[in-house]
């Protein structure tokens, strides 16, 4: 899970500065509650677009060989 | 670079640092920063000292306040009230205020710090100071009593604030939360 620190905090082996985003360490579910960081919302993964359908138009009728108008 | 660091160092008390952390928060003066120390080895009064000493190079404060993870801020006001009392006083190098533990404390007012009469909570020091002088934080119990009479003894500058800053929401005596 991403998270950002909403605290400053450090302990043995990390250390983040409020507004650090980073992943949630293993076994730290607990920052969630008291506090120390809150869930970052994921980037939605980049689709593969499809080009657009194009619209139907109408064909232009042709002319009749010969057709004077 | 925020006026003041309010420097909570904790050890398995996640619902007390939650009260902790919640008056912080509620501050209406947002220019502090709050310091977390989590003690994941949990070495008692000792590693909570060790802490602040291990992490000083993190606090971008011009003020240090020691906040522990059981105790609480008591009103909204501290952070505000506290930059204009410094200003007033020409930033001095350490500000006694009061906090609640054991009765009120300080229990002497504009004396040199006794043994047992003066709290971690008991006294705001400027950065630059408490880091110059972090590692009289002993790994014995008084070490807090140690730090601020040693700043006593160089003849720091004290001022005195007679105001209520933080209460304890229990006396845990460096004891964890039950699981």
């Amino acid at each position: 899970m991403r998270v950002r620190a909403k605290v400053s905090f450090a302990g043995m082996g990390f250390s983040y500065a409020a507004g650090d985003v980073f992943d949630l360490p293993p076994g730290k579910e607990r920052w969630l509650t008291i506090g120390f960081v809150e869930p970052v919302a994921e980037a939605p993964e980049t689709a593969a677009l499809e080009p657009p359908e194009r619209a139907e138009m109408p064909r232009p009728k042709r002319k009749r060989a010969g057709s004077s108008k | 670079m925020a006026f003041l660091t309010i420097y909570t160092p904790t050890y398995r008390r996640p619902l007390l640092l939650a009260e902790c952390r919640a008056s912080v928060a509620a501050q209406s003066d947002p220019d502090y920063q709050h310091l977390v120390i989590e003690d994941t080895v949990g070495l008692g009064i000792g590693g909570m000292f060790a802490a602040i000493r291990q992490h000083t190079a993190l606090i971008e404060g011009e003020y240090v306040y020691v906040l522990q993870d059981d105790d609480v801020l008591v009103d909204r006001e501290f952070v505000r009230e506290l930059k204009a009392f410094v200003w007033q006083h020409n930033r001095p190098p350490v500000v006694i205020v009061r906090n609640r533990k054991h009765g009120l404390q300080p229990r002497r007012w504009r004396q040199a710090p006794q043994l047992g009469s003066i709290d971690l909570g008991s006294y705001v020091v400027r950065a630059d100071v408490f880091c110059r002088h972090a590692d009289q934080f002993g790994a014995r119990y008084e070490g807090d009593y140690d730090f601020i009479r040693f700043l006593w003894d160089r003849r720091y500058t004290f001022a005195w604030w007679d105001r209520l800053v933080a209460e304890a929401q229990q006396v845990g005596m460096g004891r964890p939360e039950a699981a």
